[in-house]
């Protein structure tokens, strides 16, 4: 809806004006009648008529601001109350307990008006949660879409990044936080609609991305083998990471333009360095084994064709035989260990707990009829004297030759059969313990080669007495056509793939195991997987058509970007000396507010906090003790603001401490600045009560009590009010960004002029 | 070659490789140490040479055409009328658990080529002694 100027002035404003309209006309006319009066009359004596009109005058304007005074209290504030009221219900999707009551108090004079709103809002109310059934469904099903993307995206080893043609992010996932998020002292953050190349070195994926809009321009992409993707090499902006993957430039619906691009990035700092380390042994290896295998070779041949050597000169020779001969020994031990530290991870090598593999291999047996019972053993079963270990496996190679073994076992009358697992230095040995011998070699070495696959109509060979030692051709005869044969892998396939070994070993009382030595976990599981602080934020898809930063302040408020903060301080005059103590930031972005990505420091102020500051805010000089002081986090709070809308409760009061703090950081924060204050002035007029807990109470946030205070709750709790003003901004027409900066500055100014009456 | 000696006995080794010059080599080593040496190229005919004559001792290479070392190795201690003999395993490439392996089925020592000679020899003169029999 698009309003005339005067129509965006607030009412009351406009009410006063008609009424100083009406009484100064009134006056006026009074005036001119006498003068008219005076003038027919031709009186020498004014003064009657100036004593008459005066006080008509004067009457007409005492009562006209009587009436006006009567009408702004009785019906221009109420009706702007009760405005601000329904706009707050009928700009929130949300019905809660009391959307439905209006509060009444000081309507009565509007008449009718009052019930007839309330009546409104209670049907509104019960219309809503009617609907709610609906759109809560349709919410539910976005819900569980995107849930089913995060979850996707959030395992995945792959690093995941989306960005719109901008470079701004849309989309990420955990092992983008954990690959792309520098140390700790960086200023730059992965974060949604962050620009990629503050934490990316720019240059190689810019190349690719024009490799690939020239293949998109050109159409040749449609008949090109990798379509829109590319392989990329590029580093962490620090240096620290070198990354490697693809990137893929993503179309819009209609494949007529370039919508964004996503980049999959593994780690490839250790890979490269170990590629790097095993060429370089390689070559210094052929060196170091060459000079042994040359004086061996110049001796031997010495001895060999020098038939009238002397004794002494035979002895001699054979001593730097035997000398050559160790060096060469030494050699090689040394490069076989320097080759196996380098060894580079096999394919599909996690690190996984045996009670994983336990549970995957009874899931597999399960699969098939006549399997085996597989009971978990000790290191295996969750039991807090012996807990599962944990080793370093492609646990589906694993546990297919589990499964293999255990049905050749049930299959050779094996009886119970348990999994169990023995810690090692070198790694856990996985045991299956069965009934029965040991296995013979020869059998197990025939099992070895079958293809993996569990067959339960063919009977494995008998568990021999003693050592069985004829039954390989057997079972050979019996495997030749297996029908689930996995790609053809065998159980020494597996073996090789581990490095490892299987043997048959007795087990007492009458049992055997067949021991499965794995590779070590390389991390360590102890304390479990690091937690996340908080469940940060993905993705957001309607990033995509992201307001690039010039055109802000046309931009629509929920397609923005807010940086809403607080801060705790020494006390409340930044001119008098005060500073800031704590910073607290939370991004809010599409009317979403992101919990995850937020910002959270704590200031060496350089004085001493006075007792009643810490009284309001908990925080002590010893909690600032060593904490960076204004300069550095300010630097980084500017940073995380880059781009962003500001916005703070009161915010003159927190900006006053930003702009304090300027000459320490050397950076001016001139981002476009909002005041949920002078918002709340905006929508429930300037009466009702604005402090921060009245506005969560108003628009039905629930946040626990504790959490209020430190300045990351509070921006916290902002925030929220924030995102659910928005809606309700936009039902008053205050869409865009410069609307709400305007109208907020003609509160401010209102705000002003009433502060001095 | 004929297996029986009249005189004092003397400890016996079977020494059993299919690369014939560590073979040479070996053969030459025991000899000289007073050792009944005798040789097998394969698994199959170790275990027949072992039916035939029990060694007090045999030397056995893993990797074989025919039965492998291990599994002469495991055949050997599942034999009560055999399992006194004393087994040391030689290996070229098993991997990290190749040793351990080798020992959970019942070898007594285990050397990954290339070996010094001299600590083979005198680990098989350790094994003797403690049997006696050297």
């Amino acid at each position: 809806m698009s309003l005339t100027a005067p129509e965006r002035w607030p009412l009351r404003l406009r009410v006063f004006l008609f009424f100083l309209l009406l009484g100064l006309g009134g006056a006026a006319m009074v005036a001119v009648g006498m003068v008219v009066a005076a003038r027919r009359l031709e009186a020498a004596d004014y003064a009657p008529f100036v004593l008459g009109g005066g006080g008509a005058v004067f009457g007409i304007l005492l009562l006209t601001a009587w009436v006006w005074q009567l009408f702004d209290e009785n019906l221009a504030r109420p009706i702007q109350r009760l405005s601000g009221e329904l706009m707050a219900r009928g700009g929130r999707g949300r019905a809660t307990a009391d959307a439905g009551t209006l509060p009444l108090e000081g309507t009565r004079y509007l008449g009718p008006l009052g019930p007839a709103a309330a009546q409104v809002a209670s049907e509104l109310a019960r219309a809503r949660s009617g609907a709610s059934g609906m759109v809560q469904d349709a919410v539910v099903a976005v819900e569980a879409e995107r849930a089913e993307l995060a979850a996707v995206l959030r395992d995945l080893r792959e690093a995941v990044v989306l960005c719109n043609p901008d470079d701004a992010i849309l989309l990420y996932n955990r092992e983008a936080q954990r690959l792309l998020s520098p140390g700790a002292g960086s200023a730059d953050t992965l974060g949604l609609d962050r620009p990629l190349f503050a934490l990316l070195t720019e240059a190689p994926v810019r190349h690719a991305l024009e490799r690939l809009r020239r293949r998109f321009e050109s159409g040749r992409y449609l008949t090109h083998r990798d379509h829109l993707s590319v392989a990329v090499v590029t580093s962490t902006r620090d240096g620290s990471r070198t990354l490697d993957g693809r990137l893929a430039l993503v179309l819009d619906a209609a494949e007529t333009d370039v919508a964004g691009y996503a980049l999959t990035l593994r780690d490839a700092t250790a890979a490269i360095a170990g590629e790097t380390a095993r060429d370089r042994l390689l070559a210094d290896g052929l060196t170091r084994l060459r000079r042994p295998a040359a004086n061996l070779g110049a001796a031997a041949e010495l001895m060999a064709h020098d038939a009238d050597m002397d004794t002494q000169d035979r002895t001699r020779f054979a001593g730097i035989l035997g000398e050559e001969a160790r060096k060469l020994a030494g050699e090689i031990d040394a490069l076989a260990a320097e080759h196996d530290a380098l060894r580079p991870r096999g394919a599909a090598m996690n690190d996984v707990s045996t009670a994983a593999i336990a549970a995957c291999l009874r899931d597999r047996c399960s699969r098939e009829e006549e399997t085996p019972e597989i009971v978990d053993g000790a290191g295996v079963a969750e039991a807090p004297e012996a807990p599962p270990l944990w080793m370093h496996c492609d646990s589906h190679g694993v546990v297919e030759l589990l499964a293999h073994l255990s049905n050749r076992l049930r299959a050779a009358g094996a009886g119970t059969i348990t999994l169990a697992a023995e810690g090692a230095p070198t790694g856990p040995r996985l045991d299956l313990e069965h009934d029965g011998a040991p296995v013979g070699e020869a059998v197990l070495e025939a099992w070895l080669t079958e293809p993996l696959a569990i067959h339960p109509t063919l009977g494995g060979p008998p568990v021999p007495a003693g050592v069985s030692t004829d039954l390989s051709a057997e079972v050979q005869a019996e495997t030749g056509g297996a029908p689930l044969a996995a790609a053809g892998l065998t159980g020494a396939d597996v073996l090789a793939h581990h490095r490892s070994a299987l043997w048959s070993e007795p087990a007492g009382a009458g049992r055997a195991r067949l021991r499965l030595p794995m590779p070590p976990a390389v991390e360590d599981h102890a304390s479990g997987p690091a937690a996340m602080p908080e469940r940060p934020e993905f993705y957001d898809f309607s990033l995509r058509t992201a307001v690039p930063a010039p055109e802000r302040a046309d931009a629509r408020l929920d397609r923005l970007t807010f940086v809403v903060f607080d801060t705790e301080t020494t006390g409340l005059f930044p001119t008098a000396g005060d500073a800031i103590v704590q910073i607290g930031a939370v991004r809010v972005v599409n009317a979403r507010v992101l919990g995850g990505e937020t910002f959270e420091q704590l200031v060496d102020p350089g004085r001493r906090i006075p007792a009643a500051a810490t009284r309001v805010h908990g925080i002590t000089d010893e909690m600032v003790a060593g904490q960076p002081g204004p300069g550095p986090v300010l630097r980084a709070f500017h940073d995380y603001c880059a781009g962003a809308v500001l916005v703070a409760h009161n915010a003159p009061f927190d900006m006053a401490f930003l702009a304090r703090a300027e000459g320490a950081s050397g950076r001016r924060f001139d981002n476009a600045v909002l005041d949920t204050v002078l918002l709340s002035a905006l929508l429930f007029g300037q009466a009702a009560d604005h402090r921060l807990d009245a506005l969560a109470e108003r628009f039905a946030l629930d946040f626990e009590d504790g959490g209020r205070h430190t300045a990351l709750s509070d921006a916290r709790v902002t925030a929220h009010v924030l995102a659910a003003m928005i809606p309700a901004l936009e039902t008053m027409g205050v869409t865009r960004l410069d609307d709400a900066i305007t109208r907020s500055e003609a509160a401010s100014a209102l705000r002003r002029r009433q502060a001095r009456v | 070659m004929t297996a029986t000696h009249s005189e004092t006995r003397r400890p016996s080794v079977l020494l059993v490789d299919d690369e014939p010059n560590i073979a040479i080599s070996l053969e030459y080593v025991m000899r000289r140490a007073g050792y009944a040496v005798r040789t097998a190229g394969d698994g199959e005919a170790a275990l027949d040479a072992i039916r035939e004559e029990k060694p007090d001792l045999v030397l056995l290479d893993v990797a074989m055409p025919k039965r492998d070392g291990y599994d002469v190795c495991q055949t050997v201690r599942a034999d009560p009328a055999l399992s006194d003999i004393r087994i040391v395993m030689l290996t070229a490439n098993t991997g990290p658990v190749g040793a351990e392996k080798a020992l959970a089925l019942g070898a007594d020592a285990f050397f990954s080529k290339p070996f010094r000679v001299d600590d083979l020899s005198k680990r098989v003169a350790e094994l003797l002694a403690e049997d006696g029999v050297a």
